[in-house]
């Protein structure tokens, strides 16, 4: 996917977050900055070196990519420690910082399993050891929540937050708008290669309002049109879901059903939410994050 | 110790039924044929087309299976130099491939009562055309788009050069073909299982200066051609 008008920075200490649906360009975004993939035109500074497929240079980088791929039969204690040697660190430190990694992760007890007999969460944490055992000064993440548990979130978090402490930079594509909000402390949405929105993620929030979004599941579609009752704003309405805005506090949620029963539909289910990032994007685009 | 060389090793280390299958499998080949008082230019001819082609073939198909599966873009993205990547992967993958074809060839020795001389040269040339064969699958890999056309292209290219190393004919002396016999190192490994099949004397030191020759040659453009290999193998569809 060819990317156009993308002008990103991401500083030490930041966590930037791209965020768009599929296709957006954000894995073609992020292999360009890992040096995978040739920039055809404009410019790409990383690290303060014109951006180019050196050794040195892909050294300083730890580069997830969407799909953990690892050997089958090695063992994640050696894949991390393998993996870190490539990346420079001598057998000794690879080995030490390897162990560390796999601590931190939640992976201590299964460092001797080989990893094809390992979860794809399992395999997940490990991608993520491998990308943070040296230490690099961009970390660059492509989707690293999928197939993660609470737990392994959590891990995530805690060793992006500790990275970028020490004076990382790093750059996270996701459609995890809760994880995004966690760790980011920049926003960049993407859409159809181009960049739609940015800002941190409170002004962003901010952008959309208080209103809580609510989402009614339908059982059946209504064959009226929905009249909204006042102070509703419908967002979408489809033949099996339909998302309103309401002011908070309000109280005009059984005024909302009402008007969806007497358009003819019948309800599911309710689901009230604060609002996040993908209701923003909807806001800035017209169009669903997922 | 490079880290491609470690992993190369750590991984065939676990994959232990891959490698009892990559003893055994040359033994049952070459037994039958050592134990059948074969003449000594079809045996050796046999003998030398199971080795190089259980080389390039060893060393092409794994290349294109990581190459498909992104293992290998992970190890160029993580700063490890082409160069390092091939030849670290390659002197391993020789070396494997000396061990376990080792048995096979002790075998060979063993039948046919060769001296330390004939048992020395051949472990020699074997050595030499292992590393030959692995870089040839490494370019071998490099052309193909899948693991079926990097068999082919392996088949194809090693067969054809154990032809030009005199491997399926009887030379002439002062022809063409007998001229570019010499240069190919898969000459050495021939002209050695014939010595050890047939207890004539092992090759001399023109055949193993060129031999190696040749191979370091193959070595160096090699480590030039590095980095459009690994950018061709980690983009198979490019």
């Amino acid at each position: 996917m060819a990317l156009g008008g993308v002008d990103l920075d991401a500083h030490a200490g930041e966590v930037v977050a791209v965020l768009g649906p599929n296709g957006s360009g954000k894995s073609s975004l992020l292999r360009l900055l890992a040096t995978a993939s040739p920039l055809q035109a404009g410019s790409l500074e990383l690290l303060g070196e014109p951006a180019g497929p050196r050794a040195a240079l892909r050294r300083r980088i730890g580069f997830a990519g969407d799909a953990p791929v690892h050997p089958g039969a090695l063992t994640a204690r050696e894949c991390v420690a393998l993996l870190g040697r490539a990346s420079g660190l001598a057998a000794a430190d690879a080995a030490a910082r390897g162990a560390a990694m796999l601590e931190r992760v939640g992976l201590a007890a299964d460092a001797e399993a080989p990893v094809a007999s390992v979860s794809l969460g399992m395999r997940r944490r490990l991608m993520i050891a491998e990308t943070l055992v040296h230490r690099p000064g961009l970390i660059l993440l492509d989707e690293p929540t999928l197939g993660l548990d609470p737990d392994g979130l959590d891990a995530l978090a805690r060793l992006l937050a500790a990275a970028v402490a020490a004076g990382a930079a790093a750059v996270v594509a996701s459609n995890d708008v809760g994880f995004a909000a966690r760790v980011a402390t920049r926003v960049t949405f993407l859409r159809r290669s181009l960049v739609v929105g940015e800002g941190t993620p409170s002004a962003l929030l901010a952008q959309v309002g208080a209103e809580a979004v609510v989402a009614v599941e339908l059982a059946a579609p209504a064959r009226r049109p929905l009249r909204p009752p006042p102070g509703v704003r419908l967002v979408e309405q489809g033949e099996a879901r339909l998302t309103a805005r309401v002011p908070a506090g309000a109280g005009v949620l059984p005024a909302l059903l009402r008007a969806v029963e007497e358009a003819g539909a019948s309800v599911r289910g309710v689901a009230v939410r604060e609002p996040d990032l993908s209701d923003v994007f909807r806001a800035l685009t017209g169009e669903t994050l997922a | 110790m490079s880290a491609a060389w470690a992993l190369a090793w750590r991984i065939a280390l676990r994959r232990r039924r891959l490698l009892v299958l990559n003893v055994l499998v040359p033994l049952v080949l070459v037994g039958p044929v050592a134990l059948a008082d074969a003449p000594t230019q079809h045996a050796a001819a046999v003998y030398a087309v199971l080795f190089v082609t259980f080389a390039t073939f060893g060393a092409a198909i794994p290349w294109v299976r990581d190459g498909e599966s992104g293992w290998l873009e992970r190890l160029a993205l993580r700063g490890l130099p082409p160069a390092a990547l091939v030849l670290g992967r390659t002197a391993a993958a020789a070396a494997l491939d000396f061990l376990q074809l080792a048995p096979a060839a002790v075998l060979i020795a063993g039948v046919s009562r060769a001296g330390p001389a004939q048992v020395a040269a051949l472990a020699g040339a074997l050595a030499v055309a292992l590393a030959l064969a692995n870089l040839l699958g490494c370019w071998v890999a490099a052309l193909a788009r899948s693991v079926a056309e990097a068999a082919l292209f392996g088949a194809v290219s090693a067969l054809l050069l154990l032809h030009g190393a005199g491997t399926f004919r009887t030379p002439v002396p002062g022809s063409l073909g007998a001229a570019v016999e010499g240069w190919i190192p898969f000459r050495l490994l021939h002209e050695s299982l014939l010595a050890v099949a047939g207890g004539g004397p092992p090759p001399g030191p023109v055949l193993w200066g060129t031999g190696v020759a040749v191979t370091l040659l193959a070595a160096g453009i090699t480590v030039l051609g590095a980095p459009w290999m690994v950018a061709r193998l980690t983009r198979p569809e490019g």
